[in-house]
């Protein structure tokens, strides 16, 4: 019936409000019940010719009355309704975002960010309804019609069986026709978010579309999907709402059943005009809590499906597991050693694929290390592997001498910054995004983080300078902005070691030049890796490896390597030949060529 | 804050659902009657109580019984034809309108659709088409319904005394109208505050997950945290005001209903102490009184989502309403027009509706059928432009553009277009199979022309490794793929197209050397016999073609 055991177990310290809204509900019946008993012995009465004035104004006041305690509850069920919820929802929240920061980017490279954010934010709303609104409904509407059987059984019992009779018919037919209706169901919501999928994809490519002719057969589908999509739709309502029908027809036939017998009674004098009276107005009371019950069903619903999908995610394994056995005192032994990271004898595959075999390099502290290959030679697996995003299958890293495994992973990242060649710019401001790295940085350290990455000069000409918003996603900037931005936010991130995947494949020429004296500026003082599959950009390093389909292949200080004639040279002699280590003004002006001409 | 007036508004949106006028006719008057059966039920049985106590009403007892269990049985009936009906015009309405959007966004595409604002308009027209539907399908009709059977209650009552039809109108008034009214201001500030709040807490989380990686890096992942809950103490907060505001309204109105059953009864017991009415008939109007209230306050509740509904509504309207950048005929089928042995630019200047500087000045060249034309400048120097204006995303201010001896501005802008392959820096993949992806400029290929096509762009081995090889799923913005990989397939539908021009837009700016080479190799034994003209910055791209044009500043020159 809609309960999710584990989701119960969440609702921990929000019982209270729970049990209170409950009250609140059944102190609302009690009060309607007395409003209902006076104004049936008023009219039965008026029936015996025996009301007067004084009785009048006496069931007016006690309804009045009423009124005002009626007032007030509907406040306080408002009230409770809403709190039982609070705590649930802001646990929740927390704790998806929690998982999130634990699953980290492994996660998010399986499933889709859209559909999550969905989950996390919409799916919370839901249970509002679900804890505030069906949970203490559902309770009520079992109880409410057995005390209103309690009191009236003796006033007028044949009515009062049937009314209680009547009532489980609506459960009980509701769950007929969605037994029936539950495989139709699934088919409904897959089709539905298909459909919803196909309409956004069909919008966000539509530029594609457009160029390739097809957008107008994309619209002819969609408009296909879409119907299709209605008539599945309406078989699943039609479904649905029999099963309304039916409610409805059991509530006012019961309704009216309960009354007939009542005045049946009446005429054979087994009852009073009171008590015939008594259940025409309270008759529809026994079906009202379950008829609200299923207009929440609906959220309730929603809710469940929610809670599936948070609950799932709340299951879900992190791709490494956190083993930090180094005690902290430990930790300042390592930071006083020299900390060069080696891998020894390091595999990884991930899935079926071997991406990494029997690695073995070494990084000393202090020193420029560049890693070049192709791509999807297994050069950026290496920085994931350093940072733990995951562990290797086989082998070790250590830093320091110690395994990489027993260094907690706050440690090891406050150590490590990775700048990848698409540097996230959150929401916010320039300052923002830089005190991420930093929270206590000073405007000038900011500064002067901004003036290695080249970017002072461009911050200064904004108004409103270090609190310019960047946008969404650091839309206002360009990509060699962003990018820049994101160096700055490392270099004021201090970190000891620096990794640098391919960090200008992204970028337009000036901002290349400036990442790149920036990167050396850094290496001055800093344990710098360089992945990149440009040659030139690591010439200058200590040491170089050159890595292959997962293998180091070569390794050596560029004149060593040049000299080994293999792998290496046979790139830097491609790489010469094509080589962009200049930018395109350098490169036409050694040439010599005139462009100035005009057609 | 909005532009069209809210009448305006409701009367286009009238407009959308003229067509269904029978069926949703037909869904009120059930909607009606299913209501009236339902006060009938209480009415009937007011009656017969009583007939049998002896107040003759003028119906025999037999006869109540039965109206009273047929209304029962047939408010049911009735309800369940109102709502189908509804529902079923709701949904049609959607298909409609999510057909309307389609075609609205493929107007101003791709113009007008470039760059990050594509996302916004996209999420945002996602959910305006969904509460525009919630309107459709639970507002007109309750709207109508909340009008016509508080009058038949009126009439009903009128009948015994005018002076109830007064009392209970000035309640009815109160309930339907007065409180909503007095609310209202209050719940559309609330609500659009609450939806603002959740968009928020929506971004911040997006923003969350795809920053992630930096987040741990830098230890954020605290900060994070605590600005979630700060966002979450917000919502609540909002939502908070949002549940007192509804229970406000909800309390009030039981309070004006019961008041008015207090009233009532305050006169009908004096017309009853005047002999003007009997016992049976003060039953008989209580009971229509408690239970008349029903359609009202489903009114009540309504005014809370309309002014969302018109916000929503005349987003979409905005939308639709939006000039493209360059006028198409979507009725024309696609012409095949000739392969041009020349393309000529000449004296082109261009500026960006938004923006008054020239993005092109006088810009002239020209590029003969199979000639390699490569355009280098600074970044913003108008590179892309070019291409945008050959492919007709946008019209030129002075100057022609021709094909051989004819203007492009006067050709249907599809009919140029299928003469154009482009390959971007990003390349949209749908979400569907790689062979989908590649086929979608030629979706009658066969199988084996795809795959000669992929090797040629030198992405069938890879695809050869992936799980399902051709058949497999492009994830979210092709997810799983590289932007090199995505590139190859770019390529690969391009060749596949085999359309006599190829634009490149910094084909190999996320290209590792050796898959550069093996690019410029394709292009060179693939592609000999088309005309290529490419934007690119690497020298390394453009070195094998035989022509080199240098934008500074909106000015070309030859290099």
């Amino acid at each position: 019936m809609l309960v999710n055991k584990r989701l119960f177990l969440l609702v921990k310290g929000s019982e209270p409000w729970l049990i209170l809204t409950i009250i609140t509900k059944l102190c609302k019946l009690a009060v309607t019940i007395i409003q209902i008993t006076v104004l049936a012995e008023f009219i039965g009465k008026v029936f015996a010719d025996t009301a007067d004035l004084p009785s009048l104004y006496r069931t007016m006041i006690i309804i009045g009355g009423v009124i005002l305690v009626k007032f007030i509850l509907a406040f306080a069920e408002s009230e409770f309704s809403f709190r039982s919820s609070i705590k649930i929802r802001l646990k929740l929240r927390e704790t998806i975002m929690g998982k999130l920061l634990q699953l980290e980017t492994g996660y998010l490279e399986k499933n889709r960010t859209a559909p999550l954010v969905t989950t996390t934010v919409e799916g919370v709303e839901a249970l509002q309804v679900y804890f505030g609104k069906y949970l203490p409904q559902l309770f009520y509407s079992l109880t409410a019609p057995v005390i209103l059987f309690l009191y009236l059984k003796n006033i007028q019992p044949g009515s009062a069986f049937v009314l209680l009779a009547c009532v489980p018919l609506i459960p009980l037919s509701i769950i007929f026709i969605m037994r029936k209706a539950k495989k139709m169901m699934t088919e409904f919501w897959s089709d539905y978010e298909g459909l919803g999928d196909y309409f956004f994809q069909s919008l966000q490519g539509l530029s594609t579309l457009k160029m390739f002719g097809r957008d107008k057969t994309r619209g002819e589908n969609l408009n296909k999907k879409a119907w299709k999509f209605r008539k599945s739709t309406m078989k699943v309502l039609g479904l649905q709402l029999t099963s309304i029908g039916m409610m409805d027809i059991i509530a006012y036939g019961g309704t009216a059943a309960g009354i007939i017998i009542a005045a049946t009674a009446l005429i054979n004098g087994t009852t009073s005009p009171k008590g015939a009276i008594l259940i025409l107005f309270l008759a529809s009371e026994f079906f009202l809590p379950l008829r609200l019950l299923g207009s929440y069903f609906h959220a309730g619903m929603n809710g469940v499906s929610a809670t599936e999908k948070i609950l799932k995610l709340v299951d879900e394994k992190p791709q490494i597991s956190e083993r930090a056995t180094l005690l902290p005192s430990k930790l300042k032994d390592i930071s006083k050693l020299k900390y060069d990271m080696k891998f020894s004898g390091v595999s990884f595959s991930y899935g079926k694929n071997q991406i990494l075999n029997d690695m073995n390099i070494s990084l000393e502290q202090g020193t420029v290390v560049g890693l070049v290959g192709e791509s999807g030679s297994g050069k950026s697996t290496v920085a994931s592997l350093m940072c733990r995003n995951y562990d290797p299958s086989f082998g070790n890293i250590t830093l320091g001498g110690v395994d990489l495994k027993k260094i907690p992973l706050e440690w090891l990242r406050s150590h490590l910054a990775v700048v990848s060649h698409d540097s996230f710019i959150f929401c916010g401001t320039i300052a923002d995004n830089l005190k991420m790295a930093n929270e206590y940085a000073t405007d000038e350290e900011m500064f002067n983080a901004l003036r290695i990455a080249g970017l002072e000069e461009f911050v200064n000409t904004l108004p409103k300078k270090l609190l310019t918003d960047v946008g969404e996603q650091g839309c206002k900037l360009s990509g060699g902005q962003r990018q820049r931005l994101g160096l700055a936010r490392a270099i004021l991130y201090n970190a000891d070691f620096y990794v640098f995947d391919e960090v200008t494949s992204n970028v337009d020429v000036e901002s290349e030049k400036i990442i790149w004296k920036a990167i050396w500026e850094i290496a001055t003082k800093k344990t710098v890796l360089i992945i990149s599959h440009r040659l030139a950009t690591v010439e200058k390093a200590d040491k170089i490896y050159v890595m292959e389909n997962g293998n180091i292949v070569e390794s050596g200080s560029h004149k060593e390597l040049i000299k080994l004639k293999g792998n290496y040279w046979n790139t830097a002699r491609m790489q010469d030949l094509v080589v962009d280590v200049n930018p395109i003004e350098d490169e036409f002006e050694n040439k010599g060529m005139n462009y100035a001409k005009t057609i | 804050m909005r532009k069209q007036s809210d009448i305006k508004i409701a009367k286009r949106l009238l407009r959308f659902v003229a067509p269904f006028t029978p069926i949703i006719a037909f869904s009120v008057i059930m909607g009606i009657l299913g209501n009236l059966a339902a006060i009938s039920v209480m009415a009937g049985s007011a009656l017969l109580i009583a007939e049998v106590s002896n107040f003759s009403t003028g119906y025999s007892i037999n006869g109540l019984i039965w109206f009273v269990a047929l209304a029962a049985i047939l408010r049911g009936l009735l309800m369940y034809a109102e709502q189908y009906s509804g529902h079923d015009v709701a949904f049609k309405l959607l298909a409609m309108i999510r057909d309307k959007a389609y075609q609205a966004l493929r107007k101003l595409a791709p113009a007008k659709l470039t760059d990050k604002r594509s996302g916004d308009i996209v999420s945002t027209i996602m959910g305006d088409v969904e509460y525009i539907e919630v309107f459709f399908a639970h507002t007109i009709a309750p709207v109508i319904i909340g009008f016509i059977v508080p009058i038949c209650v009126l009439c009903f009552v009128g009948s015994y005394w005018i002076g109830f039809a007064a009392i209970l109108f000035v309640f009815q008034i109160g309930v339907g109208f007065l409180i909503p009214q007095l609310l209202k201001s209050e719940a559309c500030g609330l609500g659009m505050q609450y939806r603002e709040k959740l968009a928020t807490t929506n971004s911040f989380l997006i923003d969350t997950l795809l920053g992630l990686k930096e987040i741990i890096f830098f230890g954020c992942s605290k900060e994070r945290m605590k600005s979630m809950k700060i966002h979450g103490n917000d919502l609540t907060n909002y939502s908070s005001k949002l549940q007192r505001h509804h229970g406000t309204l909800l309390a009030m109105s039981e309070m004006f209903i019961l008041s008015s059953l207090i009233t009532m009864l305050f006169f009908a017991f004096q017309r009853y102490n005047s002999g003007l009415l009997n016992a049976g008939e003060l039953l008989t109007i209580i009971t229509v009184t408690a239970s008349s209230f029903g359609p009202l306050m489903a009114l009540s509740s309504l005014s809370n989502t309309l002014a969302n509904t018109f916000a929503a509504a005349e987003r979409i309207f905005h939308l639709m309403d939006e000039k493209p950048a360059v006028e198409e005929n979507f009725n024309e089928i696609i012409k095949n027009i000739e392969e041009p042995q020349i393309i000529q630019f000449d004296n082109v200047s261009f500026n960006y509706p938004e923006n008054a500087a020239e993005v092109l000045r006088n810009v002239n060249f020209s590029a003969p059928k199979g000639a390699k034309i490569a355009l280098v400048g600074e970044s913003g120097s108008g590179k892309s432009t070019i291409l945008r204006l050959l492919l007709r995303y946008w019209n030129i201010n002075t100057g022609e553009i021709s094909f051989d001896k004819c203007n492009i501005t006067e050709e249907e802008p599809q009919n140029i277009r299928s003469l154009i392959s482009i390959v971007s820096q990003e390349t949209y993949l749908f979400n569907e199979s790689i062979a989908e992806n590649i086929k979608i400029g030629r979706p009658d290929a066969s199988d084996e022309e795809m795959i000669i096509a992929a090797k040629r762009a030198n992405i069938h081995d890879f695809i050869m490794t992936m799980p399902e090889q051709y058949m497999t799923i492009a994830g979210e913005k092709g997810g799983k793929l590289s932007a090199g990989e995505r590139q190859r397939i770019a390529i690969a539908r391009a060749l596949l197209c085999n359309r006599p021009i190829l634009l490149l837009d910094e084909p190999t700016s996320n290209l590792d050397s050796l898959n550069e080479f093996a690019l410029l190799k394709t292009l060179n034994s693939e592609f000999a016999d088309k005309t290529i003209i490419t934007v690119s910055h690497r020298p390394s791209t453009i070195a094998g073609f035989d022509t080199i044009l240098r934008l500074k500043n909106g000015n070309l020159s030859v290099g």
